[in-house]
């Protein structure tokens, strides 16, 4: 969280989080390069370039896809999270090593624009066996483009953050072109069960954590119809100290926390990434978003001074030990006066 | 997250989970049979004794040999420049087209193939192909009679 643009933002946590990204991508060139070097001695630097680089890009391409599933699984993951964008521009930019090593060893040796050579040095764009699967890994690249060039918080302020969202959300078709542009290209020549078990083993993870993380990953969220003044929505013993529970009662996705023997509830949308509050945690009485650390004060909705962000607030009641919540939301930033738990229940 | 963001990702993902396996399974389905044998001998393999048939261009020249004592045919395929492809697998061919995949070419130097006559098409002449396999053309042609027994 921060008040002004930097160019990248490197706190202790995120320093470390690079260190040892940059480390385990180095002992995984390391092993990759020894390996083919021992299998293909004749192979070329080139080649041999290009091999590290386009597989790198494709396993932290992998990587970053997991990230996000994995923390709607399991919220012990929400550290990676809040790094994943460092891993996406590293990702980007072994892929634009690749590609550019790629054009220049395949494609600059004519008398055509190496640009113009990719997509016409090829034309079988009607046959499966024979297409020109580099078009594939160049729609890829461009699309890692976008989301590299606009991952910085100005963009998103800019865009807004429901079409930068929509823009990211790009990367799976980034990531269906770069499996296709594996199948269609080396797998086709090199025939290797290996780098296909692999590849098939990692569609079928990323896969799985996303149907995973849809259909299982809001277990215990409370929906109901709008239309009531005031909808029952759990017990108190139903959320942990500083914690919240997430209802989503028509369109409003509310989180309501409860914290140092009170209740407050607030939209469940942070305004940074639209990332999910009630899935975070108070942290020096501050409702902390899991995905980037943005912070609002449970009683307004408002941001610590100086930040300015604001979401609504929500009318609560306590009947015995069981919450009910008033989904019309007040206007952001508006005080609600936390209810307070007696301490019977507490 | 918002709840149509969340199901605009639930659909995205299940759609992929049936379209992707779908593309995954043709694209194996249309992976042209592997090289004869599996890989070629490495540059230090000795040759064989008995040379049957050679042949050479300016790009690349082949020698066809066999052995007595050893079953099948030797060829060695000298590539003797740099051709304007990064990625060249040598093919037996029949009038042109490609048939069955010796392997992989790199740098300039020499490459053993090991294979059964039974897969060449014709016992009379060799045809080899060199093909851009990224840009899927034909690149060099050579001619390899082999002299009968």
């Amino acid at each position: 969280m921060s008040t002004q643009y930097t160019a990248v933002i490197w706190n202790r946590e995120k320093k470390r989080y690079d260190r040892y990204l940059a480390g385990l991508i180095g002992l995984f060139l390391l092993a990759f390069c020894g390996l083919t070097l021992a299998l293909q001695p004749e192979i070329t630097a080139e080649t041999l370039i290009i091999r590290a680089t386009g597989t790198t890009a494709l396993l932290l391409l992998h990587l970053t896809l997991m990230i996000g599933p994995l923390c709607r699984i399991d919220p012990a993951f929400l550290p990676l999270l809040y790094n994943r964008r460092h891993l996406g521009v590293t990702t980007f930019f072994f892929g634009l090593i690749h590609g550019v090593f790629n054009l220049i060893q395949f494609h600059s040796l004519g008398n055509v624009n190496p640009l113009v050579s990719l997509f016409t040095a090829n034309v079988h764009y009607g046959s499966l066996s024979n297409f020109p699967f580099q078009v594939l890994g160049f729609g890829a690249l461009v699309i890692l483009f976008l989301m590299a060039a606009t991952s910085h918080d100005f963009w998103l302020k800019n865009l807004g953050p429901k079409a930068w969202k929509t823009l990211h959300m790009f990367v799976y078709l980034a990531y269906g072109l770069l499996v296709m542009h594996v199948l269609l290209g080396v797998a086709q020549a090199e025939h290797s069960p290996v780098a296909i078990g692999f590849l098939g083993m990692g569609v079928v993870t990323v896969i799985s954590l996303h149907l995973a993380a849809a259909f299982f990953g809001q277990r215990g969220q409370f929906t109901a119809a709008a239309g009531e003044d005031f909808v029952e929505v759990c017990g108190l013993a139903d959320i942990e100290d500083k914690r919240a529970k997430v209802c989503l009662i028509g369109k409003e996705n509310i989180a309501i926390f409860k914290y140092d023997g009170k209740l407050a509830a607030v939209s469940n949308i942070c305004k940074h990434q639209h990332g999910p509050l009630g899935e975070g945690k108070i942290v020096d009485g501050c409702i902390t978003c899991p995905w980037h650390g943005y912070q609002y004060l449970p009683e307004n909705g408002c941001s610590p001074p100086p930040f300015t962000e604001k979401v609504s607030t929500y009318e609560l009641k306590l009947v015995g030990d069981r919450i009910f919540v008033n989904p019309r939301p007040h206007p952001e930033g508006t005080r609600v006066e936390p209810v307070e738990i007696p301490r019977k229940h507490e | 997250m918002t709840p149509s963001l969340r199901r605009r990702h639930r659909l995205i993902w299940v759609v992929s989970a049936f379209l992707l396996p779908i593309l995954f399974i043709a694209a194996l389905w249309v992976i042209p049979e592997p090289a004869i044998d599996g890989d070629f001998n490495p540059p230090t393999a000795r040759p064989y004794s008995e040379p049957i048939g050679q042949a050479s261009t300016e790009a690349f020249s082949g020698v066809l040999r066999r052995d007595g004592n050893l079953p099948g045919w030797q060829l060695e395929v000298q590539l003797k420049e740099h051709l304007a492809a990064a990625s060249i697998q040598l093919y037996l061919a029949e009038n042109g087209q490609r048939r069955r995949l010796l392997g992989h070419l790199q740098a300039p130097g020499s490459y053993f193939f090991h294979f059964f006559p039974e897969a060449a098409p014709s016992t009379d002449v060799l045809e080899l192909q060199l093909y851009d396999g990224i840009k899927r053309q034909a690149l060099k042609e050579l001619r390899l009679p082999i002299q009968g027994d």
